[in-house]
């Protein structure tokens, strides 16, 4: 009977929130953090929301364990979350993420989404998550923070955001077929201040990118997974002025791309 | 009692109950993590299951060759159909059926990887317990 007693009052622990814990509504997302107003009216973020956790309905419970300014991050406004998940009907808590190449498993918030034909929407009553392995957190951290505009024009970062999502994943055509591999390394740029070509790489040009995809593509980045023949038919009649040895810089900027990158290829 | 090549399965290991096998020789995986999964097939050469949160899902073959499920949340999907193939697949993203023969190379949600597991999410909808 003292063991069921124990059992019982164990798993009467668990049923209960911790003692003195509140729940309160009035979240919001500025930038890559949480920001939530406590019942005095002062804003907590960053640290102190360490150990909260969001109750997202049939998703879970998503708890924030630690909140760390991501010092790799091209300007200083990326917040890196470690979260754990735990699913309705489970009292296990378990990573969010899955681990990048490099066993990170943390994660970014951002305000807005994507839609389906992964069009940035800045919806600012909607926020979502990316693990730092998935291009949307990548690209944020390379500075392209869709409400951020650039250090050397002035322009809105929004549609490099969405430029940078194309590139990150290969999806030249812009049809939602990505083609690159998890962990392959590439070197992007721009015209606009926010990302430089990184010397002393051994990698050559690949393409030139808007919001539509490649304009122009010198190598495929996944020879294995797509080549530039492959690219070259699935791109039917759609207009894709350069492939191959006419693709360059110089050629992909006339074209109107908004980024470049180099790969190995 | 069919045998498995569990050995082709990557999955999250520290959130898997023991395997026991179902009826009909296929294997169930009951545990928080894959609460609900039924895998039932002749061939799992090439299927990665990445978790967490890989619940509520059935798998019958055979013939998964070259599938690709990776968490978080991939909750209430369902694969059916004796005779189906589905190589080359990869899925991201709750809720999802497919029925149907010969479903090969199709990729769902893009990438093999969840990178935006939770997209969208309204903020009038979640409520936030702190820690005193």
């Amino acid at each position: 009977m003292r063991t069921l007693a124990h059992v019982l009052l164990l798993g009467l622990l668990f049923a209960l929130p911790a003692a003195g814990a509140d729940l309160v509504g009035g979240l919001r997302v500025e930038g890559t953090r949480f920001v939530l107003p406590d019942e005095e009216g002062r804003l907590l973020t960053g640290g102190d929301l360490i150990g909260a956790e969001l109750d997202i309905g049939p998703v879970g419970v998503i708890r924030i364990d630690a909140i760390e300014r991501d010092s790799g991050a091209r300007f200083d406004e990326v917040w890196l979350h470690t979260l754990q998940l735990r699913t309705p009907g489970s009292m296990v808590f378990s990573n969010f993420c899955t681990p990048d190449p490099y066993g990170d498993t943390r994660a970014v918030v951002y305000p807005g989404y994507f839609d389906e034909a992964l069009r940035y929407v800045p919806d600012a009553a909607r926020f979502s998550f990316s693990c730092v392995s998935g291009v949307e957190a990548k690209c944020l951290r390379w500075g392209y923070l869709p409400w951020r505009t650039a250090p050397n024009t002035g322009e809105s970062l929004a549609p490099y955001y969405e430029t940078c999502i194309r590139l990150a994943r290969a999806d030249y055509l812009g049809d939602n077929r990505p083609s690159t591999r998890d962990g392959t390394s590439i070197d992007v740029y721009d015209r606009v201040g926010v990302q430089q070509r990184t010397p002393g790489l051994d990698m050559r040009f690949e393409a030139g990118w808007n919001t539509s995809g490649a304009v122009c593509v010198h190598h495929t980045r996944i020879p294995a997974n797509l080549t530039l023949a492959a690219l070259r038919a699935r791109r039917g009649g759609r207009a894709l002025p350069g492939l191959g040895d006419t693709c360059n810089e110089h050629q992909a900027q006339a074209d109107g791309a908004l980024l470049y990158n180099r790969s190995r290829g | 009692m069919k045998t498995l090549a569990l050995t082709t399965l990557l999955l999250a290991a520290a959130v898997i109950a023991p395997a026991t096998m179902a009826a009909d020789g296929g294997p169930v995986f009951n545990g928080a993590r894959l609460n609900g999964w039924e895998l039932n097939s002749k061939n799992f050469n090439g299927i990665s299951l990445q978790g967490p949160v890989l619940q509520g899902l059935t798998l019958n073959g055979p013939v998964l060759q070259g599938l690709t499920l990776n968490g978080p949340v991939l909750q209430g999907l369902t694969l059916n159909g004796p005779g189906v193939v589905f190589q080359g697949l990869t899925l991201n993203g709750p809720g999802l059926v497919l029925q149907g023969k010969f479903l090969q190379g199709v990729h769902v949600n893009g990438v093999a990887r969840s990178h935006s597991p939770l997209s969208g999410i309204a903020l009038s909808s979640v409520r936030v317990q702190l820690r005193k």
